[in-house]
């Protein structure tokens, strides 16, 4: 049970992804989470969806409601075409050997190429993730408007946690191509954030960077009308061509 | 939109933002179009904008202005003329601001409570409680808010803790006094409930509705013992207020009293006295016209509100419409047989209903 009361249009956003699936979602507060909250999928080992969330606060229910959307999409994927989107060696390593060169003098090896690995995985995990999480957060705003009160909240929050990283201090830290590509994702959410929340001043940092054009592409992607069975590997790989990431990753069967 | 910050490298900015002529970083022209850009893009925000150039960055922060609360002074008016539709969003930003403000949580937790949002209601209200704790007068009556949101959604255990702890605070709270009469009379507790409407009486002895539900406790606790000083409650009421949803149920009250009073005479039978009253009375009306049959109808019904002690051989009234002199049952059976005439499927609720038939069937017969 979770430890905060959930809202009702959250538990029934729940309830239709336990009846789409016909497997039962449990939900957890987890206090030591990274991240606000996360989704693991039922596997055969383990038979049940969970949601695990951070806060124990009002927004989690929020945060609940967006991983039982990105659920609810996942659980509509036949399981024979169900794939997890994996590294490919040689991006990861021209990653590496990018932060090697800008920490040279400054940062051991070891210590590069565990910077150089970082890079790489924030980039894959944001890759992944932001373009359904964009189609998830329009879809919540669409079907469950009860949430737009805390949709708003999260969603600003959301956008002015990410500012920071176009300060020009990020450039002299960073691998170029990694953080050109994060800031264009970031810009993408800031414009539909904006949109959604009304408040066009939202998205003026990423216009300003010269972001307007790539992210409206991004968010364009994210509302195509599907045309396979998995629209979520259609949004990830439509952002990855945007983006020259293509050859970064490659989708594996689990 | 909580403030924000941040900076670009003048080289990153997106020339094609500004008019032709002032594109090229670092001229003065660049950075006051930089600047326009920031002014306008900010400007429907109000707030405070700056922009700063400094070793071929832009720095730019922007602060939202302080928030002006909107003051009691003009909400209480609102709320005072009912226009809860202005208000109500005034109340709303005064919490944004000010998220454990007292009166708003008060005043926005009874709103709710009005228009049976009761959920919502009773967080707010208890919200209200604690932080009006330095305000014991304001305390209770977010107490007595917060006990009828909860009896109104059934739930007596919150509803009799929050109006006890209303009372606790201040023991001349009539209003908590009478609710929390009402809540354990509809308990079942009618000594106890009726014992809080006295104690509301002496804060409040003007309080009519008060006064109704002693009567009604009273009546039902023991109509016997105390159907004097229940008719005299009632009385009162009508007297003071007698139009009105609370007269009319003062007046029915005191119908079942008259009813009672009746049957008291002769519980296991015909009372003979009103079959024969009521004889008189269907004769009386049967070749009167109608507009005299209104003006007496009119007339004994207005003397009826009053109150009729149909038990008392020796009352005699005068009526300006029928000559003589009248008993108060000899009243009631004209009220009942005139009610009967206009209304042949309603009854007076004076108890005199099988008299009248078995007066119908002699005068019939």
């Amino acid at each position: 049970m979770p430890a905060h009361a959930l809202l009702p249009a959250v538990n029934r956003l729940l309830q239709q992804v336990e009846e789409t699936s016909g497997l039962p979602v449990a939900v957890a507060q987890q206090s030591d989470l990274s991240t606000l909250a996360t989704l693991r999928p039922a596997t055969p080992e383990h038979q049940a969806h969970l949601i695990a969330y951070r806060d124990a606060d009002e927004a989690s229910s929020y945060h609940v409601a967006f991983e039982a959307a990105l659920l609810l999409r996942i659980v509509q994927v036949p399981p024979e075409q169900r794939v997890n989107l994996t590294e490919k060696r040689e991006a990861k390593e021209r990653v590496v050997s990018q932060v090697e060169k800008l920490f040279k003098g400054r940062l051991g090896l070891a210590q590069a190429r565990q910077a150089g690995l970082r890079f790489y995985d924030g980039l894959m995990v944001q890759l992944r993730s932001m373009g359904p999480g964009l189609w998830a957060d329009r879809w919540l705003f669409e079907q469950v408007p009860e949430l737009r009160g805390l949709q708003a909240t999260v969603l600003q929050s959301q956008v002015q946690g990410n500012v920071p990283c176009l300060n020009a201090e990020v450039d002299k830290m960073s691998p170029a191509d990694v953080v050109k590509a994060s800031r264009a994702m970031n810009a993408a959410y800031a414009f539909q954030a904006a949109e959604l929340v009304g408040i066009p001043p939202l998205a003026i940092p990423y216009q300003a960077a010269g972001f307007e054009s790539l992210a409206k592409e991004l968010i364009t992607i994210t509302r195509a009308e599907p045309t396979t069975a998995d629209p979520d590997r259609e949004i990830v790989d439509g952002w990855a061509e945007k983006l020259g990431l293509t050859r970064w990753t490659v989708w594996k069967t689990p | 939109m909580e403030g924000t910050a941040f900076s670009i490298d003048e080289a990153s900015f997106d020339a094609s933002l500004l008019p032709e002529g002032s594109r090229t970083p670092g001229t003065e022209a660049f950075h006051r179009a930089v600047t326009d850009y920031f002014q306008r893009s900010y400007a429907g925000m109000g707030g405070q904008l700056s922009v700063v150039f400094a070793a071929g960055r832009i720095e730019v922060a922007w602060e939202p202005a302080p928030p002006e609360a909107p003051a009691m002074a003009t909400i209480g008016p609102l709320l005072q003329q009912r226009r809860f539709d202005e208000a109500r969003p005034l109340l709303e930003t005064l919490l944004q601001l000010q998220p454990e403000h007292p009166e708003a949580l008060y005043n926005l937790g009874v709103l709710a409570s009005e228009e049976g949002q009761l959920e919502e209601a009773r967080l707010l209200l208890r919200r209200a409680v604690v932080a009006n704790a330095g305000d014991a007068h304001a305390q209770a009556n977010a107490q007595v808010a917060l006990g009828l949101a909860a009896l109104r959604q059934e739930d007596r255990a919150e509803a009799r803790q929050a109006l006890e702890a209303a009372i606790e605070l201040e023991p001349q709270n009539a209003f908590a006094l009478r609710s929390l009469g009402s809540l354990l009379v509809i308990a079942g507790a009618l000594a106890a409930g009726a014992q809080r409407f006295r104690q509301a009486l002496a804060v409040a002895p003007d309080d009519l509705i008060t006064t109704f539900n002693l009567a009604q406790a009273l009546l039902e606790l023991d109509p016997d013992e105390h159907r004097d000083e229940a008719d005299r409650l009632l009385l009162r009421v009508i007297e003071a207020q007698p139009y009105g949803e609370l007269a009319d149920k003062a007046k029915d009250l005191r119908g079942s009293i008259a009813s009672r009073d009746l049957r008291a005479e002769q519980p296991d039978g015909l009372r003979q006295d009103a079959v024969s009253t009521c004889l008189q009375a269907l004769q009386l009306f049967e070749g009167m016209e109608q507009q005299r049959f209104m003006a007496v109808l009119s007339e004994v019904a207005a003397v009826g509100q009053g109150g009729l002690q149909i038990n008392e051989p020796g009352t005699s009234r005068s009526l300006k419409t029928l000559p003589g002199s009248w008993s108060d049952l000899a009243l009631a059976c004209l009220i009942h047989v005139g009610m009967k005439r206009l209304m042949p499927d309603e009854d007076s609720g004076l108890g005199i209903g099988a008299e009248y038939e078995e007066a119908l069937r002699l005068h019939r017969g």
